[in-house]
């Protein structure tokens, strides 16, 4: 691995978080929450304009962090507190996935209306636990997607990637790695089903517009090369049949995105290049401890692919820097110059609007507080 | 959809005592204590093992597998902690002891003079790994359809009862066919 590279302190402006989401109900936060070695993430939807407030998802909880961030959120008004949690999300039972998955669905109560896991059984405590918050829980839905199920909540569109159907067949059996039962999903906002005719009945092309997220789990090289086969991108020709396809999708590859959450944190098989091509971030988001001892998380050779994807020099001859902010490459584990922690990774996306970053300094084993988002750092944009 | 979920459990789960699943092996000699742990391989990395140790869980009336605690996690080289393995199954005359670790083995362990896990070579271990993933694999076949009852899941529920005439039961068709 190598350690990310310091971030100038003099990058970023203090600046209120919970202010700016006020002032802008259209826009989707996106948090990868610093737990060190694991994933917690949490999106926090636009304002529904039928239920007139915001919704969040939940991505995983190696840590019990998202009580502690949708507490935050919900004292500042930015949720109700009630029916607001749409859905909850294991993408794998790994320790470092679902370890307070239990304590989190407990925690968040009758808020939570849904709840996915890809359908692979672990046998380590927490998966136990889990299973008995579940099965408590009679009122959530609970489900096993695969992939090309979709789902809509608000305006926000949300396509399982992964698992492929071809791995969940697969599941009961030692036949499929447990990094390759991810779940992995692409957000849309808004989602293109609600936008694509105007009044008139005109088809309205707002795909270029939308923001979009690609939440990647664990996944490995196996499920991304049945997620590359069963998202194909359909790209423009003069054909007539390619001008309906065009206008049915927006002539948009359905796997790009504003902000990739880096699968099974940069390890060497959680990404390819081909993947990154497709993907085409504005923003990588790497979850992952400061020295990782344990899983040596991020890999040299990830990183070089996540770099290579923003910047192509491979075969040039050309040198590359490794100053991953320079490329928008984060990483939860990054310190600033100054050597302190900046922790948590926020995305701000609105359509029509430049991407913000912001981060919010707190350790792994800190929780989110009220305080973190009045006083988060924005990362300038440059 | 909503006819999935709407069986609620309403029964109580009974009293708490330790699991004890019924491994397999000729020469198996396994009473589990409190402090004992259950140990999972959650994940192969490179040239390490990591494993998740649990406290040795309890087992409700219902066959509930019950852990309250958070674990600890230990990383460890796979060479060292496979030639361990294998020679543990060997010694309790267990199916082929000599099986590559996979992620998702289970073993009972006793820490015997590392009170602090650290050292797995100094541990008794016993391989449960069929019994566990039979456990899990119920657990959320219960899960999804809470009106499902453990033993209709095909559970391992060994300590409720006396051993089948059967013998042991075999385990879901993936675990048999790498395990036994």
């Amino acid at each position: 691995m190598s350690v990310p590279q310091r971030i100038p302190a003099d990058h970023f402006t203090a600046r209120d978080l919970v202010g700016e989401l006020k002032e802008r109900p259209d826009a989707l936060a996106h948090f990868v929450l610093n737990v060190g070695d694991g994933d917690a993430q949490v999106v926090l939807l636009p304002t529904d304009p039928v239920a007139e407030h915001r919704r969040a998802v939940v991505v995983d909880a190696g840590r019990d962090k998202p009580l502690s961030l949708i507490a935050a959120l919900t004292a500042e008004g930015l949720l109700p507190g009630v029916d607001d949690v749409a859905l909850v999300v294991a993408t794998h039972p790994h320790q470092d996935h679902i370890g307070a998955m239990a304590e989190v669905l407990a925690g968040l109560g009758d808020r939570v209306a849904e709840f996915w896991d890809p359908g692979y059984f672990h046998p380590i405590g927490a998966f136990h636990r889990m299973m008995a918050e579940v099965e408590r829980r009679t009122g959530l839905l609970y489900s096993h997607p695969a992939s090309g199920l979709s789902r809509w909540i608000g305006r926000t569109g949300i396509t399982v990637l992964s698992p492929s159907i071809h791995l969940r067949n697969r599941f009961d059996t030692y036949g499929v790695e447990i990094n390759d039962s991810s779940l992995s999903m692409r957000l849309q906002h808004p989602a293109a089903r609600v936008v694509t005719r105007d009044e008139a009945g005109n088809v309205v092309d707002k795909s270029s517009s939308e923001v979009s997220l690609v939440l990647g789990g664990d996944a490995q090289t196996l499920s991304w090369s049945y997620v590359l086969t069963d998202f194909p991108f359909l790209m423009k020709s003069n054909s007539a049949s390619s001008a309906a396809i065009a206008a049915a999708t927006g002539d948009v590859d359905l796997l790009r995105a504003d902000v990739f959450k880096v699968s099974h944190h940069a390890s060497k098989r959680g990404v390819n290049l081909e993947l990154m091509e497709r993907i085409r971030p504005w923003a990588s988001v790497v979850s992952c401890g400061p020295d990782s001892p344990r899983y040596h998380f991020p890999h040299d050779l990830a990183q070089e692919i996540l770099r290579e994807a923003r910047d192509p020099r491979a075969g040039s001859g050309g040198q590359r820097s490794e100053r991953d902010w320079e490329v928008r490459i984060y990483y939860t584990a990054d310190r600033d110059t100054d050597g302190r922690a900046l922790g948590t990774v926020v995305t701000v996306l609105e359509e029509g609007r430049r991407p913000q970053v912001w981060r919010l300094g707190d350790t792994p084993g800190r929780s989110v507080s009220v305080a973190a988002l009045r006083k988060a750092r924005r990362l300038d944009n440059r | 959809m909503s006819e999935q979920r709407s069986a609620a459990r309403g029964e109580a789960h009974g009293a708490l005592r330790l699991w004890t699943p019924a491994p397999e092996g000729d020469r198996v000699r396994f009473a589990p204590d409190p402090d004992d742990r259950y140990a999972v391989v959650d994940d192969l990395e490179a040239a390490h093992v990591i494993l998740v140790l649990d406290r040795w869980p309890q087992v409700d009336g219902v066959g509930h597998l019950v852990f309250t605690e958070h674990p600890q996690v230990r990383s460890f080289r796979v060479s060292t902690f496979q030639r361990h393995v294998d020679a543990r199954r060997a010694q309790a005359g267990q199916p082929a002891p000599d099986r590559a670790l996979r992620v998702g083995d289970v073993f009972w362990v006793r820490a015997g003079d590392d009170p602090r896990w650290n050292d797995p070579r100094r541990w008794q271990l016993l391989d449960v790994t069929a019994s566990a993933r039979r456990a899990a694999h119920a657990a959320q076949v219960v899960a999804v359809n809470p009106a499902m009852r453990l033993r209709e899941a095909d559970v391992a529920h060994e300590s409720s009862g006396p051993p089948s005439p059967e013998g042991p039961r075999r385990p879901p068709a993936g675990a048999a066919a790498s395990t036994v």
